[in-house]
């Protein structure tokens, strides 16, 4: 055992020390979570409205034409929960807060990021949120988060190529590479099969989130605008009717409990043409223009109501 | 709890510092620790079937202890019957019981009566073929008296949940295990670096191969529709690569991880496809299963039906391979694969006259190759049925595949296929694989020499260079294949 400790050790301590420089290096890399994290440490006395949710909120909801200071701390594949945790953590700060929206997509009652395909994800919200009560230890590691391959391209395509891996703007919009060809058959269809989920494992939960977030706004007399986000028919001829129901009931019914919450279901709303679509369940900065504008208004009217 | 997983590479060096340092002392303490640790092991993955490891672990060993007491043999075989009904039942209640309800029912809808039988939602606990059979063969060996019936219970429990062995084996024997646990382990500096070498060679054959392979094997087989006759043929030998190296390199880390705990378990693959018949394949092939079968099952079977002669072996031959299919899984895909190994198994019997003359005539390395050739292509075959959900898709699967095969475009397609999806740099490593199996076959594993005289920066570099293979192929964590049964 003298001879094999040691021995040992000095064989792995080469590959310890590689991990701890990727790791490094890795957290070194200017990425979304981070920015937007910055932001809200900064600026979070300032914003008025707050927009929450998945990709179809990050990409859907352009802060730019908000008349009031509007931020986007929505991501891809942020769940309910994750909404619900970043309020929690400026909740406070945010002093000048009038207006929260939060996305309600087909989807998001049933879903929950760790248990999701996208559960990689969650060491962001760890690592550079600081959210800590997660069930896996590998989360608090980028390196172990994702394979080494992937640590490996990231590493090349950051330090050797130069490239960015930022995808969001000043105000956390997620602007989109218009160059990517979109097929709303192949995605509507895509889309709609990942996002119907039998599980009802994390409704209760999700329910939990929501209304936290509306009880909170309440007694900061802060509006709770839900919303559900255009999307292309091909899409939505494939959404099962029952978690599609159930998505409704749930928002109506928060909607209709909490005097300082409304629900928007704009899933089929006309105004949205398929030149809006980036793909099938995404709009395009044109869309998101759209949907922005008419958000706004929303929020305009309600505060003059006010 | 995987082996290949973050989980195991936390557990494992943590049991190995409290093993060696802590609990070191004292035998008992070091078992008992065992236990623990193999209790926590298999509770990662579900807590609520502990009960039913610690009821296999005290079940056994009172019959085993009441054995050891008593010399009449009609209670002696009605403590042997309490075992078996015991383990076997334990089998046929989590694994079975749908199948076999399932089958009832079809039988009756095709004799056109209709009954209503609907399934149980049983879940299936990982390990149970391995730990019910360890433990049954402690039994067996005791009640024959070839072993003796140990007396610690804590001793006992260790040898049936040691964590290496219990999710997929191999399944160890009393006579060979079971001892280890009353001997003061003693660190071996050459076995604990051997079994580092073993781990390695594991996680390669795991992660770089067997995974890999599966991606394009999981391709094929889900939709072979889709695909013509020699990229089905392509499918199959991926299924095969797949398989050897999931199994052999789940039992190679096992064996591993148990030498780094000062235990000798035993080999349970030997270059299975380097087999000349298929009676040579099962020499090789799970090891600790065909012996298993080969002693229980097989011998006093054809003991029970000598008087028959050569039909009577063959007839036991026979029924030991398709209860071998069975014990695979419940479903008529493995009983038909082990029907067919069951039939080859036989026919090698049969045809041993005839094959001796035609041996005699030829020149050996022709005739060996040969005969490789063809059992090398029956079991790949046989494979089909292994892996295909039912049987109606596993014969489609083969009427498809041997179709295609000669057609030009069929085969410009396979080799599409190969070049484009596979690509070079996992045909490169599945060839590395090869080679190194190849060199290293009349080894315990592949890597027990290679490099060993080298000089040590370059072994050195040989081990970083496997690692940066397995952390550069690796994807999501995948399952083993065996922990299903």
């Amino acid at each position: 055992m003298k001879k094999f400790i040691p021995r040992f050790i000095l064989f792995i301590l080469p590959l310890l020390l590689l991990f701890v420089l990727m790791e490094a290096f890795l957290r070194m890399i200017p990425n979304d979570y981070l920015l937007k994290k910055k932001y809200l440490d900064v600026h979070a006395e300032k914003i008025q409205t707050l927009v929450f949710g998945s990709s179809h909120a990050f990409r859907g909801i352009n802060p730019e034409y908000f008349s009031g200071k509007t931020f986007n701390a929505g991501y891809v594949s942020q769940s309910l929960k994750y909404d619900y945790k970043i309020f929690e953590k400026y909740k406070h700060q945010m002093t000048a807060l009038k207006t929260v929206v939060v996305p309600i997509s087909y989807f998001s009652f049933v879903y929950e990021l760790e248990h999701s395909i996208e559960a990689w994800r969650t060491k962001n919200y760890v690592i550079y949120y600081g959210f800590q009560n997660t069930a896996s230890f590998k989360y608090y590691s980028e390196l172990l988060s994702n394979s080494f391959k992937i640590n490996v391209t990231r590493l090349v395509s950051y330090y050797i190529r130069g490239e960015s891996s930022i995808s969001s703007d000043s105000n956390g919009y997620g602007r989109l590479d218009i160059t990517k060809n979109t097929d709303l058959e192949r995605t509507g269809k895509e889309a709609a099969e990942r996002h119907t989920v039998k599980d009802q494992a994390f409704v209760k939960d999700n329910c939990f989130y929501v209304q936290s977030i509306i009880e909170d706004c309440r007694k900061q007399g802060v509006q709770v605008i839900l919303v559900t986000l255009p999307a292309w028919e091909t899409y939505r001829v494939l959404l099962d009717s029952q978690q599609l129901i159930a998505m409704e009931n749930n928002a109506n019914n928060l909607s209709e409990t909490y005097r300082n919450c409304i629900y928007i279901n704009l899933l089929d709303d006309t105004d949205f043409v398929k030149n809006d679509f980036h793909s099938a369940d995404h709009l395009n900065d044109a869309g998101a223009k759209k949907l922005s504008l008419k958000l706004n208004d929303i929020i305009n009217q309600y505060n003059e109501q006010r | 709890m995987l082996f290949n997983s973050l989980d195991f590479a936390v557990f494992f060096p943590v049991v190995f510092i409290i093993y060696w340092f802590m609990v070191n002392r004292k035998l008992q303490l070091q078992n008992l620790f065992i236990v623990i640790a193999s209790f926590v092991f298999y509770g990662w993955w579900d807590w609520r079937f502990l009960a039913l490891l610690f009821s296999g672990c005290l079940v056994n060993y009172i019959v085993g202890r009441l054995l050891s007491t008593r010399n009449d043999k009609p209670v002696r075989r009605l403590l042997l019957w309490t075992a078996v009904v015991y383990n076997i039942g334990l089998l046929v209640v989590f694994k079975y019981l749908n199948f076999f309800i399932g089958s009832f029912v079809s039988a009756f809808t095709f004799f056109g009566l209709n009954l209503s039988g609907s399934s149980l939602n049983i879940v299936l606990p990982v390990g149970i073929s391995f730990f019910t059979f360890q433990a049954l063969g402690y039994v067996l060996e005791v009640y024959r008296r070839n072993a003796d019936a140990e007396r610690n219970f804590i001793s006992f429990s260790a040898f049936v949940s040691f964590f290496p062995l219990i999710l997929a084996g191999p399944i160890e024997r009393a006579t060979h295990l079971l001892p280890q646990f009353s001997k003061k382990r003693t660190f071996d500096y050459t076995k604990a670096t051997d079994g580092l070498r073993q781990i390695l060679w594991g996680l390669f054959k795991k992660i770089v191969i067997a995974d890999n392979c599966a991606e394009f094997a999981n391709m094929i087989f889900d939709s072979p529709g889709n695909y013509s006759g020699a990229t089905l043929a392509v499918g199959a030998l991926l299924y095969t690569l797949q398989i050897y190296a999931d199994f052999s390199g789940y039992s190679d880390i096992a064996i591993g991880v148990s030498r780094l705990l000062g235990f000798d378990v035993i080999r349970n693959f030997n270059s299975p496809y380097l087999s000349v018949s298929v009676a040579d394949f099962w020499r090789r092939w799970h090891i600790a299963l065909s012996t298993w079968l080969r002693d229980y099952l097989f011998s006093p079977l054809s003991i029970k039906l000598r008087n028959a002669g050569t039909t009577g072996v063959v007839f036991a031959l026979f029924v030991t391979f398709l209860l071998c299919g069975l014990w695979h899984g419940a479903n008529y895909t493995f009983i038909v694969w082990g029907g067919l190994h069951g039939l080859a198994l036989g026919w090698d019997i049969i045809s041993a006259r005839q094959r001796k003359k035609i041996r005699k005539k030829m020149n050996p390395g022709v005739y060996n190759t040969i005969s490789w050739l063809i059992t090398f292509v029956f079991i790949v075959c046989t494979w089909i049925f292994f892996r295909s959900p039912n049987l109606h898709e596993a014969a489609a699967y083969i009427q498809s595949m041997l179709s295609g095969l000669s057609v030009k475009s069929s085969v410009v397609e396979a080799f599409n296929f190969t070049y484009w999806e596979i690509g070079p740099a996992i045909l490169a490593m599945i060839g590395l694989f090869i080679i190194i199996e190849l060199l290293g076959r009349k080894q315990q594993h592949a890597l027990e020499r290679l490099g060993l005289k080298w000089k040590a920066p370059l072994r050195y570099v040989m081990y970083y260079a496997i690692i940066l293979a397995i952390l550069l192929f690796s994807g999501q964590e995948q399952q083993f294949i065996y922990f299903q049964f």
